[in-house]
């Protein structure tokens, strides 16, 4: 029996300047404990569901429940402390060093005026083992690869060390190893720690071989949603994005791969 | 950092010696010692003029020198970090055209309401009004990014210096006494503006001390910070309040003093990192030498009078120029 993590409940959300939805009566209930990925089109709502999933923008009607309480009725720093968010646009023009940002993962539960304590260092230095960036600890973020920005403020989040995960295209920027790398890290993160991580990603091959479950929409409205290995279909992905393909399936595992075929100009 | 304090004692004494009336430090200690304690046999062989001189003329400018210097370097780092830009300084919404344009006023009119401060309160008024109409217009497009604030900046300044321009037209004999206004100075200051600036400065210090973390992580963008349970516009707004509170004393006080509110938080970056907890109070310690450095200079070292302005920008730009090509040498 899974655990209700978010609950939306006719959840609609639109900007001031378009008279178009950016989320169109969406109700969903996502689970504890998985690997989410949100799928779809340029301009579908990814960012702007994860943004009322984190609590950053208040849906314009309908309601949103977090652990079985209204998200809206929880303070910042509870919050803080229960989601880290990985964005996907981060520009930083103040030369910090990168052991200063990872830091900054800690800041929900570090007193106002007191130094780090000893776990917190202890994370910084684990994490950034784990991704591989301890060599960067001394850099400056502003003379970093787009690339090992990506890893850095993935690390800060981890650093953050929530039980929930959310990430807006984490791998964008990375090479194809440093995206499998990462996208291992955090699946190990849900299966050996149990948390939960929804991400938005645009490589439907890299959501087919590491999200447990996906949500797919369009024009802010899901079009389906449940285990990969389930609804990552042909015909849907026909559907949704407009490509001809072909799905091949690792039965054994689970895993999705899909291959795309050519648009005729 | 402690280096530093030890430096700003160090270097406060030595200024109070130097001058047109050359006086020993030893004397200069013996005043201060009777000043603080009340007890005048220390004070029992040193000239009265001395006394008076240090006390009464020396001290309270080099003190005002001092807190504006830290004051403009503290603004510097809280700007730098709000507005997301290295370059940016106090001035860059327009408090300072604001501060020069209420100035100016008062200057052309010949306005004494509030007798010798009339200048100064002028300016405050200008550089609030500046800081209401720019957090206006900001305001309007929805948010307050660091886009709309500079741009809202950009704007207001424009309008400004072509109305100050307009003014130095219209001010004929007073141009000469309202462009040495305008360049900044510390010219007869009394132990009154040691108070005020004292104040406001000390209050900015810690509000800015206080929000250091927070202002760090808004550095990481909105939803990096959101994420991290701080609220970045409520965070923005306190901060650029205090800011140009404290930037349109300083400006009141003195006029226009540029380059220490830019170079003084950037060559703190340099050997401090950029954190705020770290970068604010170094600082306010070196832009507090700095800026007492160059009115010494100019008080008595040169011949004439030189407003304080023009020196901070001769020796500040290339010392600047020179860690800016080393370093960037070192890393290349």
């Amino acid at each position: 029996m899974s655990i209700e993590l978010f609950r939306l409940d006719k959840v609609s959300f639109f900007y001031k300047s378009s008279k178009k939805k950016a989320i169109d009566e969406i109700s969903i209930s996502i689970e504890k404990g998985y690997f989410w990925g949100i799928i779809g089109p340029n301009g579908s709502g990814k960012t702007t569901l994860l943004d009322l999933l984190a609590g950053f923008k208040k849906p314009s009607s309908g309601r949103i429940f977090f652990n079985g309480k209204e998200i809206l009725k929880y303070k910042k720093k509870e919050l803080a402390k229960a989601i880290s968010f990985v964005p996907q646009k981060f520009y930083v023009s103040i030369p910090f060093q990168v052991k200063d940002i990872l830091i900054m993962g800690r800041h929900p539960f570090m007193g106002r005026f007191s130094p780090p304590s000893s776990y917190d260092l202890y994370l910084v230095k684990s994490i950034s083992e784990l991704l591989k960036i301890s060599d960067l600890s001394d850099r400056y973020i502003t003379e970093l690869s787009g690339g090992e920005i990506q890893r850095v403020i993935i690390a800060r989040a981890l650093v953050q060390d929530t039980p929930v995960i959310i990430l807006d295209e984490p791998t964008s920027n990375m090479d194809i190893s440093h995206a499998i790398e990462v996208l291992g890290i955090i699946q190990d993160q849900v299966r050996k720690k149990g948390k939960t991580a929804i991400m938005a990603i645009h490589d439907i091959n890299l959501a087919g071989m590491y999200c447990d479950k996906l949500i797919i929409i369009k024009d802010g409205r899901i079009v389906c949603y449940g285990d990969t290995s389930e609804i990552l279909e042909e015909r849907i992905i026909k559907d949704v994005f407009d490509v001809e393909c072909k799905v091949i399936k690792e039965n054994s595992t689970g895993e999705r791969y899909v291959l795309f075929k050519k648009k005729s100009v | 950092m402690f280096l530093l304090f030890l430096g700003l004692i160090f270097f406060t004494a030595i200024s109070t010696s130097m001058g047109y009336l050359k006086i020993p430090v030893s004397d200069v200690l013996k005043v201060l010692a009777y000043e603080v304690t009340g007890d005048r046999s220390f004070v029992s062989q040193v000239n009265s003029v001395y006394q008076y001189v240090i006390w009464d003329v020396r001290l309270p400018r080099i003190l005002t020198s001092l807190i504006v210097g830290a004051g403009l370097s503290i603004c510097g780092v809280v700007f730098q970090a709000i507005l997301l830009n290295p370059l940016a300084d106090p001035y860059t919404l327009g408090i300072s055209a604001g501060a020069a344009f209420g100035g100016s006023i008062a200057l052309l009119f010949d306005i004494n309401w509030f007798g010798i401060y009339s200048v100064s309160i002028f300016a405050f008024l200008g550089a609030l009004g500046t800081l209401i109409a720019v957090l206006g217009i900001s305001r309007s497009s929805g948010t307050f990014s660091s886009h709309t604030l500079i741009l809202s900046g950009i704007i207001v300044s424009a309008i400004l210096s072509a109305l100050i321009s307009f003014i130095k037209y219209m001010a004929d004999e007073q141009v000469a006494v309202l462009i040495f206004w305008l360049m900044g100075s510390f010219v007869s200051k009394s132990w009154t503006d040691v108070a005020v600036t004292f104040s406001f400065v000390i209050a900015g210090f810690l509000v800015f001390l206080f929000f250091a973390r927070e202002l760090d992580i808004i550095c990481l963008g909105d939803r990096t910070a959101s994420s991290l349970g701080i609220d970045p516009e409520r965070i923005r707004i306190i901060l650029l309040i205090t800011a140009s509170f404290v930037t349109a004393v300083c400006v009141s006080v003195s006029g226009i003093i540029g380059f220490i509110g830019l170079v003084v938080p950037h060559l703190m970056r340099f050997f401090f990192g950029s954190k705020s907890e770290r970068l604010i109070p170094a600082s306010a310690l070196s832009g507090a030498i700095l800026l007492m450095g160059a009115d010494t200079i100019t008080r008595a070292f040169l011949p004439r009078e030189v407003p304080i302005g023009v020196i901070t920008a001769i020796i500040g730009g290339p010392f600047f120029c020179y860690i800016f090509v080393k370093k960037s040498r070192s890393e290349y």
